[in-house]
């Protein structure tokens, strides 16, 4: 079968097609036909090993999917790698099945974007009803996810933040009420501005460096700072605990794995976020499709930021 | 058994559930709804992550044990399922029926107090 097999860590230019010998399948699994798979974020730090989780080689990276189950149906999952692949072996019992009326590549934005987004808001920054919340990178795969789920579970106010005037109005497309430059300088001034000089009670945040900083700076008492990345690569001043306690505020680091190893708390949220897709509720935006063969284009557009929304592989 | 308790939570009982789900669910009338064909009883303890296989003409009941407000149920495709939030008179424990509507799988949660106490699960239709 055609994959991309790396058998050293590096940037997109490591991502090569090759032939490669068919998955075998362990007890519970079988091998199925990937139909589409996911490009994430932690894709591009998985294939140069600067991931929360040590990586080893050689890998074939992909760790969301859908497959053709043997019964012909459409099964969405994650795995535990291997899905830039034509075939994977995987145990059916782990996936979910998707619509008929959501693409593969709007059942792909419920896992790694979905979930994540649809865990910040109730599980990590428990929203209430009326709250402002910012939504960083808010045209990315998450940001367009979180301003729907926002707006839908009662926000008072949603303030997306992007870099480009194109980004921006996709925000506000999707329902934020307002959007702002997210390369200013004045980010923390900028966020309590444009809710009307008062600090923000909800941000999800995920560049790191000066964007968190400033984020904290903006939070209002009892505020929550929920952080998924650090897209920027570079890592934010010390927390003080001594300054939550005094605001009130609160960060809360977010990673999905630890969602993932609960299978209720996964299924709680693609649950919820495909049936939204299939009744019109839900809005996926998809960035681009790329072939196996066009992978290093998709990790670039992640890695650049010129990308919007989700990203998929069709092998 | 039609209308019988699941019974314990180990994997056996499951194993046993989805027998008798298999079984009960050669028992219908294709297409047809009729009220002689027993709901299929499953304790909500059992089914995580499993998949239930049920008629067109037939109820899923689910044994909750718990208090009516505490679950919220969701649905990835309501075409082929809806969750009817159904409350037993005698101990006014909340038991959900799911009813199907037509052939075809579907996603099923419910969602307890918060996110960890999820039960989520495959439904398969078949006519």
């Amino acid at each position: 079968m055609r994959a991309i097999r790396l058998s050293e860590f590096g940037g997109p230019e490591k991502l090569v097609v090759s032939e490669q010998p068919e998955p075998v399948a362990a007890e519970g699994e079988e091998v199925l036909e990937v139909l589409a798979a996911g490009v994430n974020y932690a894709d591009t730090h998985q294939t140069e090993d600067s991931y929360l989780a040590k990586q080893t080689l050689p890998m074939i990276p992909g760790s969301e999917v859908v497959v053709r189950g043997s019964d012909g149906s459409r099964l969405l999952g994650f795995v535990s790698g291997g899905g830039y692949a034509e075939r994977i072996a995987v145990d059916p019992k782990r996936l979910f099945a998707i619509p008929d009326g959501v693409s593969n590549a709007d059942a792909l934005a419920t896992l790694v974007q979905g979930a994540t987004a649809w865990h910040l808001l109730r599980t990590s920054a428990h929203l209430a009803e009326g709250e402002t919340v910012v939504v960083h990178a808010g045209a990315g795969g998450v940001g367009t996810i979180a301003i729907q789920l926002a707006k839908k579970w009662g926000a008072g106010r949603v303030i997306a933040t992007a870099s480009t005037p194109d980004k921006r109005a996709l925000a506000l497309e999707l329902g934020a009420d307002v959007a702002i430059d997210s390369t200013t300088d004045e980010l923390a001034a900028a966020m309590t501005e444009a809710n009307d000089g008062r600090g923000v009670d909800v941000v999800l945040e995920m560049t790191g460096g000066r964007v968190f900083d400033q984020s904290l700076r903006a939070l209002a008492p009892l505020g929550r700072l929920a952080v998924f990345g650090m897209a920027g690569r570079v890592p934010p001043h010390d927390v003080a605990p001594g300054m939550l306690m005094a605001r009130s505020t609160a960060v809360i680091g977010f990673w999905l794995v630890h969602v993932v190893r609960r299978p209720a708390m996964l299924a709680a949220a693609v649950t919820d976020l495909l049936g939204m897709l299939e009744r019109g509720e839900l809005r996926a935006v998809i960035g681009g499709s790329y072939s196996l063969e066009a992978a290093a284009d998709a990790h670039r557009a992640l890695l650049d930021r010129s990308s919007t929304g989700k990203l998929i592989l069709v092998p | 058994m039609p209308g019988r308790r699941g019974g314990s939570t180990g994997r056996a009982a499951l194993a046993a559930g989805l027998a008798a789900a298999l079984l009960l669910g050669g028992t219908g009338c294709a297409g047809t709804p009729s009220a002689s064909v027993s709901p299929l009883v499953v304790n909500i303890a059992d089914i995580q992550s499993a998949t239930i296989r049920v008629r067109l003409n037939q109820v899923i009941r689910i044994e909750t044990r718990g208090p009516a407000d505490r679950y919220s149920p969701l649905v990835a495709d309501e075409r082929i399922v809806t969750v009817v939030v159904r409350r037993d008179a005698a101990t006014g424990r909340f038991e959900p029926e799911i009813v199907p509507h037509r052939v075809g799988t579907t996603q099923v949660a419910l969602v307890g107090a918060s996110p960890l106490e999820t039960t989520g699960f495959k439904v398969i239709v078949s006519p």
